[in-house]
Formats: C-alpha cells, structure tokens, sequence
C-alpha cells in the first residue's frame, strides 16, 4: 500500500515539474504598414501577397509591422525570434530590428538582423535575432525594417515573422 | 485503502489538469486588411472597404491572421469564417484563407464567395471548408476580392475568426 502511494506521488510531482510546452506565435508580412515623414511625396510603394510585403519602388522602404500578443499574468519569456525574407538587392540588405516598446511608445530592448548578399532571383533567407535569455515577453512588439529598391524588377520581400516564448 | 483512494483521485485531477486546453480563437478586424494602392482602401467599424469610384475595379485586400500554437503540438484548426458586406448588386465578395509556409509557399487554401447584395445587404459570414485534422502550424491569411462602390454604396471585409483545438 505504502509503495503504492509513494508511487503516485512521485509521479504526481513529475507531471508538476513538466515544463509547459513553448509556444509560437506567427506573423504574416501583410500586417507590414509604411513607414514616412508627413508631407513626403511620394509615399512609399509596397504591395502585398502570399510572400509577405514587398517595395515596388527603386527607393528603399522602411516599414513597421506589428507583432499582436497577449501576454499572460505568469508571465513568459522570450525564447527566440526569426524571420524569413527576400534579399532581391545586390546593392542593399534587408535590415530589420525586433523592438519590445512599452506603452509609452519607448524603446525597451531591441534586437537586430540583417540579410546577407541577395539579388534577383535569390531565394529566401532566415534571419534570426540573437535574443537575450530571459526577456520577458510582455509590452508590445514591433518589427521595424528597411526593405531595399527593386533591382531590375525583383522585389524584396519580408514574409514572414516568427517568436517563440516559453 | 483510504489512502489510496486519495492518492488516486490526487492523481486524477492532475492527469485532468494535464490535458490539453481549450479551444482558442483568433479574431482579425478588417482594418487590419491592406492593398496595394494606398487610395483604394477605407477603414471604418465595419472594417475595410474599397474607395475607389463607382465603375472602377475590384480591389485584392490582403489581411493577416495571426495565431498562436504550442511547439511540438497537434494544434489543429476547427473552424474559420470571414464576414463580410456585399452591397453591389451584380458582383461577389470573395475571399481565401490561406496557410503558408515560412518562405510564403503556400500550404492549404479554401475559397468562399458572397451572395450578390443590394444597398441593404446586411454582414454574410461565409465559412471556409477546413478538412478534419488541418493543422494550425504555419502562418495565416486572408485575401479578399472587394468589388468597387456600387452606386455610391461600399462593400466591406469585415474581420475574420479562426478557431484551433488548444
């Protein structure tokens, strides 16, 4: 009876002591807004499909997109963070930088990634962001990027964004 | 015995507590929706609409929905739907739920198109067919073809709601 008992308590602990399992939270590039002073002609150009948001001019382009989360009392922590683009440019990178901003508008931490080489006809690439241990996931979220000029009609692209939390 | 008993029925609610949670929902208004000319799109309370002038064309609105999942799970879609205001009298809303992959390929698409309208027309919610089993991993969109004012009177894309099994 007595080894049965302990039995079940041991195991009853260990289901306890079972880390929740992470969660991803996923973002499409259509969510991507321009980025531009007031009065300036003309606006940037961006289109949008499947691949994301896209820069149909030859000017670069920034862009902010925002990352909608919900962030529970218990709080989670940022595990890593990722996206995928399309360096079309041989000139220019994909530059972006993943903001956690507080409701102030304020910039908290920031991690930056940038493309590498690119140009038309490139396929797509994996950008990962050199997350620090134990950010909290909490605030708000914002991918903030320039995407470089068409280069002979290939379009960059920043497709997709991906954070994953403990 | 009575032990046991306890020991058992401890370990009951821990195994029930254990269990996968419930369903969740993702809601995306439509003025989260874009397109590719600036000009050609409004927002108000019912979403987005097209603004371009009686007699013009229809507009491609591309809308994120992003969702949330545990890594590693099963997490699949039980549901989804898109509301939307059809006020032409000759043309369709139609809209596509698509799941594509990180490079923006895409994984599963289901199509729904609106009755015609009228000046009238009150919100259809048009439901996507999801096979049983479709997994949530990935990343979620809707594109919607929004026919132009009709006599004045502006369709609309209203939101869309995607429902997973946790």
């Amino acid at each position: 009876m007595k080894r049965i008992t302990v039995t079940i308590i041991a195991l009853s602990a260990a289901l306890l002591s079972t880390p929740a399992l992470a969660r991803t939270w996923t973002f499409h590039g259509t969510a991507c807004q321009p980025v531009f002073p007031a009065g300036i002609v003309p606006v940037p150009d961006l289109g949008y499909s499947q691949f994301g948001v896209h820069n149909n001019s030859t000017n670069p382009a920034t862009i902010e997109c925002p990352l909608g989360t919900y962030s529970p009392l218990s709080g989670r922590t940022l595990l890593h963070a990722q996206m995928s683009v399309y360096d079309r440019s041989t000139t220019a990178d994909v530059a972006c930088e993943l903001r956690n901003v507080n409701s102030a508008g304020g910039i908290v931490r920031s991690f930056s990634a940038i493309s590498q080489g690119g140009g038309p006809g490139t396929i797509s690439q994996i950008l990962d962001f050199e997350v620090e241990p134990g950010t909290p996931f909490l605030g708000f979220w914002v991918l903030h990027c320039t995407l470089p000029g068409s280069e002979g009609g290939a379009l960059s692209h920043v497709t997709t964004t991906v954070l994953v939390t403990d | 015995m009575r032990s046991t008993a306890i020991a058992t029925t401890a370990l009951a609610l821990l195994l029930l507590s254990a269990a996968p949670g419930e369903a969740r929902v993702f809601m995306a208004h439509g003025n989260a929706c874009q397109t590719d000319a600036l000009v050609a799109i409004g927002y108000d309370l019912a979403g987005a609409y097209n603004s371009r002038d009686a007699g013009s064309v229809a507009r491609t609105f591309e809308c994120p929905l992003n969702i949330t999942y545990q890594e590693g799970s099963l997490t699949t879609i039980v549901q989804a739907n898109t509301v939307v205001v059809n006020h032409h009298r000759t043309q369709t809303v139609s809209c596509t739920l698509e799941n594509v992959d990180f490079d923006g390929g895409v994984l599963f698409s289901n199509t729904v198109i609106s009755a015609v309208g009228d000046p009238h027309s009150t919100p259809q919610r048009l439901f996507y067919t999801i096979p049983a089993g479709t997994l949530a991993p990935g990343v979620w969109r809707v594109h919607c073809f929004v026919p132009p004012p009709d006599n004045g009177v502006q369709s609309f894309v209203t939101g869309s709601m995607l429902m997973t099994s946790e």
